[in-house]
């Protein structure tokens, strides 16, 4: 009986986590053909870029979530991108290796530079926002100072056709994805990062080391972005070095699919799962744009208006809930006030 | 000896002089390391004039910072107003009505973003951050295929006859009096140190944060007119680094970066002043623009930590 | 005929050397200091090579020191970087960044310091202002017609072909990336014959994908965009209509692997044609072949770098008092110098990227010959007529083993 539930409790949340990707994607495709007649997706090859690109999304959009969830907005993400992966590309290329090992030792300066920031934190404990910009100013002039301003070029270079290999991404992706899924879902630190989110002080009060579970948040958080830097940057060719704290960009524009994963699907699935599934169903959105031939500028201006619509949903659905909820006790009094008057 | 120093840090004087102390020592270093070539008085107007539009948009920012929020679309909205104003001088070729279009839409700009958050119940934080985008995006989209210039006679006239001297230095006191010496302002501050308390006590939140927005829109407006000013053209790279600038600004002008009772208007020209003299000198001095970065990153971590005491546990606000 | 041309531009080369040396004398001048403050608008490996150049070659050759900026994106930037040079003691400025360098020359000349701008443009504003001396860089006419041999190179082979151009950041108004878009579009109007329903420019500087339809139904289709590429080109290679994909951007970097897919996929070669500098990524490119057996690249079009020498020579020569010869009538000179490159084969790139070449492929002492202190005769056009005797062939000729 117990078995039967469980099975019917794994593919219901399977059910909902395709729900959104499908559901986008049929919306989309009658777009689309209606207006174009033509379809969202032609080949395989469109299928696979469709998981790479959500897959890059989602590392970003992990990242994210470690701290934004608990209300620590890090502007250093997009330097320590940049830095971490710039690093451990030029790293791999001094070692003459191959392309492995360009993502292994970004996620190592990624883990390194996260772990930085979050040392920093716990340590100075200034308001995250701010420590990120000074953060940031130190990151991106080491990316920068490291690479003489050239930033990492991966195409062409020996040993890495393995990065931008479409099926090596997806293994790489799949990863990432369970990784996340064990890590916030069955391990100790889940539960003390979920105790730290709720309340700070109950959680200290309850014998969490609320320091050493943010610190592993931060950089949990670096390692993840260096993985969306090297795949990302292996498919198109090269990471440059940013400077003018202009590294945060790429980061920010995942915040969509951060904020529906993380506040809105996470109700009814794995928060991980939640994350994957809104990075697909928002990427399916951004080809549906494509299709349409919309300029840069309209595409970016109808997502955010998308966005801000969601939030303003995401805050106010309870509201009308409690206003419904409130108006009928209130006739309920009202009709109790006119009974007893009656009697 | 640590409750010392935590009470001198605490000292009121301590934190208001700090960052002014520093602002001297650093001049006075950079003077005696270039030779006197540092601070002859075309340089010291120059690095003024470096700093005017950050610190007139800060300045303005100043009053959502007090209020322990942050807005990140600063520059976003800048370069929107600036290309809006632009492009509203190149059809009517109205001054007045470029000035009077600035300042209006950068309020109203400001009170959407203000709105969605105070009536619509979206996290300050989250509303910022996807209004950077959008503002940005819009910006793209009026902007189109070119910059939007201004003849040379008129934008070096106006910088001629000393119009951002007289902008900032009217819309500081602007701010100044209604900050420090106005209800309104230590609303502001109490909300920053309390929002719950401050709402307990009879202050409605979302309306200072609405009026808080409404000024900082109008220091956008005018910050968008000082660039039309000063750089003639508008592009869809202007004001990219603006927001950001602000920020540093802010805290390196010795503001608590909680907002609250340390939040001063003086803070943005201070902070704004200190990193167009620290860019100067040690760009006089042979450190790279690369270098430069990193050391003003270590010297804002550090003027931070300086500037506050820190508390026992993490901070907790949003940001 | 092409063979008695390029003879008579080589000799017309070596005449104006030898006059110039002649007239030059033993030793190298004593040059007095100056300082350059050099504004850019990137930090890429081109620019790297720059700067070490400068810092190898030519600023010890003419006692030149520079300062650069950081990655100028806006005028107000460009405004700030001025006025440090002018605190941090520079006699001159050059400014690369096209769109604002009009704006830039009056700051310039408020603080005496004399202003070269860089730009595919000629200067259309404050022309008056006697600091303003030039504005140096491939004109956007020789983009065009850079573009347009390559593209010649690739579809003038008599095959019916359909081909997309990838316009970046024209519909922000980069003259270079519109005049790229526009050279290739009249290129295929050449080639093939045929006759556009609508304007180039409108076409070259469109926000959206546009087809450019024409009377001979050749597929040819504007694409514009500089993010995000591989999302909006991989689903049209997709459909293999597509076999040549020219760009007016850097295309090899940010689509190879795109465009690599898709060959292997669809099995079909998808001809390249891409805006490059030399750069060990580019050799690996050029002398590699694709999935199907051809080249990886077909063309590329390398941005032209003589216009760092010749900023630095005109402000040299303004420097040492030669202003009046380095500015044009009442106005800036403007010094187009040379095209950008177009090399359509590997060993094109092997000879000109040797490591014998000297940067942008002018002798130090070519460049000495440039300076009024050597030649007080030199003016601003012939450091033009010297740059525009930098062609491949000629180069090739001059520099053959």
């Amino acid at each position: 009986m117990k078995r039967t539930s469980k099975g019917v409790k794994i593919l219901k949340s399977v059910g909902i986590a395709l729900a959104l990707p499908i559901i986008m994607y049929v919306i989309m495709e009658l777009l689309v053909y209606a207006t174009q007649g033509k379809h969202l997706f032609n080949s395989i090859l469109d299928i696979r870029n469709l998981i790479r690109g959500a897959g890059i999304s989602a590392a970003v959009a992990f990242a994210l979530s470690m701290n934004l969830t608990s209300g620590r907005m890090d502007l250093s993400l997009g330097a320590q991108r940049v830095a971490g992966t710039i690093l451990g590309g030029l790293l791999a290329q001094v070692l003459g290796l191959s392309g492995i090992w360009y993502l292994v030792f970004a996620v190592i300066f990624g883990i390194l530079f996260g772990a930085l920031v979050g040392t920093a934190f716990v340590t100075l404990r200034v308001p995250p926002m701010v420590l990120g910009i000074g953060m940031a100013c130190i990151l991106e002039c080491l990316g920068f100072a490291t690479s003489g301003g050239i930033g990492l070029r991966i195409v062409g270079m020996p040993g890495t056709e393995i990065l931008s290999n479409a099926t090596f991404t997806i293994v790489v992706i799949a990863i990432m994805v369970v990784f996340m899924l064990f890590l916030m879902t069955y391990t100790r630190f889940s539960y003390n990062f979920r105790a730290v989110r709720g309340s700070q002080q109950i959680a200290r009060n309850s014998g969490i080391n609320v320091f050493l579970n943010v610190a592993i948040c931060y950089t949990v958080a670096g390692a993840l972005v260096c993985v969306s830097g090297i795949l990302d940057s292996a498919f198109s060719g090269s990471m440059n070095a940013s400077m003018g704290l202009t590294s945060n960009g790429s980061v920010m524009a995942n915040m969509f699919a951060m904020m529906i994963g993380c506040t809105f699907l996470a109700r009814y699935i794995n928060q991980a799962v939640g994350v994957l599934s809104a990075a697909v169903a928002l990427r399916i959105f951004a080809m549906g744009l494509t299709a349409f031939n919309v300029s840069d500028a309209v595409s970016s201006c109808i997502n955010m208006a998308l966005f801000i619509a969601f939030l303003v949903w995401q805050a106010n659905s309870n509201v009308l809930k409690q206003r419904k909820y409130d108006q009928a006790r209130i006739a309920q009094a009202q009709e109790m006030k006119r009974q007893r008057a009656a009697a | 000896m640590k409750e010392k120093l935590n009470r001198i840090v605490e000292n009121r004087w301590f934190n208001r002089l700090l960052t002014p102390a520093i602002l001297v020592l650093v001049a006075l270093f950079f003077t005696v390391a270039t030779g006197g070539r540092f601070a002859t008085p075309r340089n010291l107007q120059l690095m003024i004039d470096q700093a005017l539009i950050v610190a007139t948009v800060a300045t303005g920012a100043v009053f959502i910072f007090a209020t322990g929020n942050v807005n990140i679309s600063m520059g976003a909205a800048t370069a929107l107003i600036a290309t809006i104003a632009a492009k509203a001088y190149v059809a009517t070729e109205s001054i007045p009505l470029m000035f009077v279009i600035a300042i209006v839409a950068g309020a109203i700009v400001l009170a959407i973003t203000a709105l969605l958050s105070t009536a619509l119940h979206v996290r300050v934080l989250y509303i910022t951050v996807v209004m950077m985008t959008l503002l940005s995006s819009l910006q793209k989209g009026i902007l189109g295929s070119s910059t939007v210039s201004l003849p040379y006679a008129v934008y070096s006239g106006m910088k001629n006859a000393g119009l951002p001297y007289i902008i900032f230095i009217a819309f500081f006191i602007l701010c100044l009096v209604m900050f420090h010496f106005t209800s309104f302002g230590r609303k502001l501050r109490y909300i920053g140190i309390n929002d719950t308390c401050a709402e307990l006590t009879g202050f409605k939140k979302s309306r200072y944060l609405f009026w808080g927005f409404v000024v900082a829109g109008v220091g956008v407006g005018l910050g968008a007119i000082l660039t039309i000013i000063r750089a003639g053209s508008i592009s869809t790279d202007t004001a990219s680094s603006l927001n950001m600038d602000c920020m540093l600004a802010i805290v390196l002008g010795g503001m608590s970066a909680f907002g609250g009772s340390r939040s001063y208007t003086w803070s943005a020209i201070l902070g704004a002043v200190l990193v167009t003299v620290l860019n100067t000198g040690l760009q006089m001095m042979g450190v790279s623009s690369t270098i430069i970065q990193a050391i003003r990153g270590i010297i804002f971590i550090v003027l931070l930590v300086m500037s506050q005491k820190r508390p026992n546990g993490l901070p907790s606000r949003d940001g | 005929m092409k063979n008695m041309k390029r003879i008579l531009v080589s000799l017309l080369l070596v005449v104006c050397l030898l006059v110039v040396c002649l007239t030059a004398s033993a030793e190298a001048p004593q040059y007095k200091k100056m300082k350059i403050a050099w504004g850019t608008n990137t930090t890429s490996e081109a620019f790297v090579k720059m700067q070490n150049f400068f810092k190898d070659v030519l600023g010890p050759a003419l006692n030149v020191e520079f300062m650069y900026s950081e990655a100028l994106t806006d005028a107000g930037s460009m405004i700030s970087f001025i006025e440090s040079a002018y605190i941090n003691g520079c006699d001159g400025v050059v400014m690369d960044l096209a769109n604002f360098i009009d704006q830039g020359a009056p700051v310039a000349q408020d603080f005496g310091m004399f202003f070269v701008g860089i730009s595919s443009a000629d200067a259309v504003e404050n022309l008056e202002l006697p600091n303003y001396i030039s504005v140096v860089g491939a004109s956007a006419a020789g983009y065009g017609e850079s573009y347009a041999k390559a593209i010649q190179s690739v579809v003038g082979d008599g095959e019916e072909h359909a081909i997309m151009i990838l316009s970046g950041a024209a519909p922000y108004g980069a003259t270079s990336f519109i005049e790229g878009t526009v050279g290739s579009l009249r290129a295929l109007q050449d080639v093939y014959g045929l006759t556009y329903e609508n304007d180039l420019y409108a076409m070259a500087t469109s926000s959206t994908q546009v087809e450019a339809a024409n009377d001979k139904n050749v597929k040819i289709t504007v694409v514009p965009g500089m993010g995000d590429l591989t999302a909006t080109v991989s689903p049209l290679l997709q459909t293999g209509e597509y076999d040549v994909i020219v760009g007016t951007t850097d295309i090899y970097s940010s689509l190879s692997v795109a465009v690599d897919e898709v060959e292997k996929a669809t099995g079909k070669n998808i001809s390249f044609i891409s805006r490059n500098v030399f750069s060990d990524t580019v050799s690996t490119a050029m002398n590699g072949v694709d999935s199907t057996g051809n080249p990886v690249v077909d063309a590329i079009v390398c941005n032209g770098t003589f216009e760092h020498i010749s900023s630095v020579v005109l402000l040299r020569n303004c420097f040492d008092g030669f202003e009046a010869q380095m500015r044009g009538e009442g106005r800036p000179s403007r010094v187009p110098g040379m095209n950008p490159l177009v090399i359509t084969s590997a060993e094109e790139y092997n000879a000109l990227s040797s490591d014998d070449m000297p940067y942008s492929f002018a002798a130090i002492e070519d460049i000495i010959a440039l300076t009024s202190l050597v030649n007080p005769d030199v003016t601003w056009e012939d450091i033009n007529t010297y740059g525009q005797s930098l062609t491949t062939e000629n180069i090739l000729i001059k520099y053959a083993k």
